[in-house]
């Protein structure tokens, strides 16, 4: 009873913290998206509190937390009563309407969630590179009030040295009474499938959308990362939101919509170091946007360097600064970095790889059941019957390919990231981009238009 | 029929022809049936310690049997403990896949070094087994420590 209360104070606390971005960023959406994007960017704040107060060398204790955690939530909504006059006209009556055919697949993904939900709450963290970083970190920060704590006199691995996205997240949740901590990763799974769910339903009629986000989370992979803990589903989680708004920044051309987008994948470099590097991937894309909408050369480069800007600056704080500064063990991380790029044979080796070993294959269908093959499907048909992307379709395929690529590329510039653990996981980011395509493809497209035509019989 | 109960049988159509599928049958058996019927026993042994040991089983209480053993030896004195490699038990039959030092800390709050450690040095016990139990021993000189790491390293060591 205490815990759930306590887990309701802190998701009201992150709603808070994620409305103050919001009202900050004068950023209306609907209702829909409103609450799971505000908890979204609430947990992302949260992520930060722990490892600013290490930065500032603050002892990590319960009042310490408390007071960062409240003074955070009361500056981030110096806008609140203007932001929820705002909100209020924006939405109008509210009218919770749930249709006949949306609840099969509603009842589904309900009963996949709780099961997730429940194994998130029950069991300890679990993974190895969990437990040997940042779960050993948060466990001790408790003890000893501190990031830099006897964890470090021990024999390590490379697992320490990783961004304190999810050890600051152990620590508020571990201080707060779960002795797991973990529950916050239910928060960004339940936020985001409901984050999705809007998002989708703007181009596809509902029954697809519930079949898109069972087809999503039935890939093995994914699933069992919505209550296991590491780093690479909040990491999908912040890419496809950032993605989200920043082609919706092409669209509208509203300024506030980039920030978002670039914080968000500022969050998602936070959480995983090396999305910075898929962050300039998607450069083109912004460039040759603000070249369509008639900004000169020069302001179309501004635009990418300031997208990327947050990006860079949580990477610099979170890596080189909070390695090499604060913690009392070396780790070079140049030396991770490949030196000889010359020899593009790695690079092609590995793109060979992912294809021949994780995607296209009998362990691919093990890891990601048949979900690549309906994306596939759903391509062919577009490109062979339909023949016409929308500009929505062809940005996400875009970010289909930024991964699907990216990931080579990463895997030769750093070779530490090896192709049945690191990949495979980080593969689990272009799960949402590609049922964001095919929402927004001319073959659902269609069939969203058959569903809205009236039938009797 | 309107459109609305039309939709309702296709999406339950949709649905079922979609877990049946062999993949997806299978998966749904071994993984939501499965969590389903974990649930019922789990909500029985809500206790901390039944879920680590229930998560992690033996190389949690064997790690905590061997920290719970370094303290009553070694009392409150420095303490690291060498413990050799998951295939050294497994010689002598015994089932424990020895964690790597940080996570045996994160387990028991005690320091372990492996055998091929540059800090191996640096231990004054180590586990070993006997008679088949896992006993733990100081080490009384260097050569000793030194012929035991010897012995120890011929294990294969890895995670």
């Amino acid at each position: 009873m205490i815990s759930a209360l306590l887990f309701l104070l802190l998701t009201l606390l992150q709603l808070s913290a994620g409305f103050g971005m919001l009202s900050l960023l004068r950023i209306n959406l609907k209702r829909g998206l409103f609450f799971p994007v505000c908890l979204l960017l609430g947990i992302a704040v949260f992520s930060l509190i722990p490892f600013i107060l290490q930065l500032l060398h603050i002892p990590i204790a319960p009042y310490t937390l408390n007071a960062a955690i409240i003074l955070v939530c009361i500056f981030l909504n110096a806008r609140f009563f203007s932001a929820i006059q705002q909100v209020r006209s924006a939405w109008g009556k509210f009218r919770f309407q749930v249709r006949l055919y949306e609840i099969p697949s509603l009842l589904v993904i309900v009963f996949l969630l709780s099961l997730s939900a429940w194994r998130c709450y029950y069991h300890p963290p679990t993974p190895r590179d969990l437990l040997a970083g940042a779960e050993a970190i948060a466990e001790f920060t408790i003890r000893e009030g501190s990031m830099i704590n006897s964890v470090f006199s021990v024999d390590v691995s490379n697992n320490v040295f990783k961004p304190p996205f999810i050890a600051s997240l152990q620590i508020i949740y571990k201080s707060a009474g779960f002795p797991f901590g973990q529950v916050w990763l239910s928060t960004i799974v339940v936020s985001f499938v409901v984050f999705l769910y809007h998002a989708l339903s703007e181009r596809t009629h509902k029954v697809l959308v519930g079949l898109l986000l069972i087809f999503m989370l039935t890939v093995p992979e994914l699933y069992a990362y919505t209550f296991m803990v590491l780093f690479d589903f909040p990491n999908a989680v912040f890419f496809c939101c950032s993605l989200y708004f920043l082609f919706h920044f092409f669209e509208n051309r509203q300024r506030n919509f980039f920030w978002l987008a670039a914080l968000l994948m500022g969050i998602a470099t936070y959480v995983r170091s090396e999305t910075f590097v898929l962050s300039f991937l998607l450069l083109p894309a912004l460039f040759l946007s603000q070249l369509k909408n008639k900004k000169t050369f020069y302001r179309a480069l501004l635009a990418c360097v300031l997208f990327v800007v947050p990006a860079l600056l949580l990477y610099f704080v979170s890596v080189p600064l909070y390695i090499n500064y604060y913690l009392p063990l070396s780790y070079p991380v140049s030396e991770q970095v490949n030196t000889n790029l010359a020899d593009l044979g790695p690079l092609f080796k590995r793109f060979a790889d992912i294809n021949t070993e994780l995607i296209f294959s009998e362990t691919g269908i093990v890891y990601y059941g048949y979900f690549i093959f309906i994306f596939l499907l759903v391509l062919i048909t577009d490109l062979v019957f339909i023949r016409r992307f929308d500009r929505n379709a062809l940005n996400w395929l875009y970010a289909v390919l930024v991964i699907y690529l990216g990931f080579p590329l990463l895997g030769y510039l750093l070779p530490l990231l090896d192709l049945h653990h690191s990949t495979k996981r980080g593969l689990l980011k272009i799960f949402p981009l590609m049922v964001m395509y095919m929402a927004n493809s001319g073959v659902f497209r269609w069939f969203s238009e058959k569903m809205q035509r009236p039938y009797h019989f | 029929m309107n459109r609305n109960w039309l939709l309702f049988f296709l999406s339950i159509a949709l649905i079922t022809g979609y877990f049946l599928l062999p993949h997806n049958l299978s998966w749904f058996r071994e993984r939501p049936i499965a969590y389903t019927n974990d649930f019922f026993r789990e909500r029985q042994k809500m206790g901390i310690e039944e879920r680590l040991t229930g998560r992690f089983g033996g190389r949690y209480t064997l790690s905590k049997y061997l920290a719970a053993e370094l303290r009553k030896r070694a009392g409150n004195g420095g303490r690291v403990l060498l413990v050799p490699s998951t295939s050294y038990f497994k010689n002598y039959g015994i089932d424990y896949h020895v964690p790597e030092p940080v996570v045996f800390y994160y387990y028991t709050k005690e320091h372990i070094v492996w055998p091929d450690s540059p800090n191996a040095i640096r231990a004054n016990w180590y586990a070993h087994v006997r008679n088949g139990q896992v006993v733990i021993d100081s080490v009384t000189d260097k050569q000793t420590l030194a012929d035991t790491l010897a012995f120890f390293n011929k294990f294969e060591i890895a995670l």
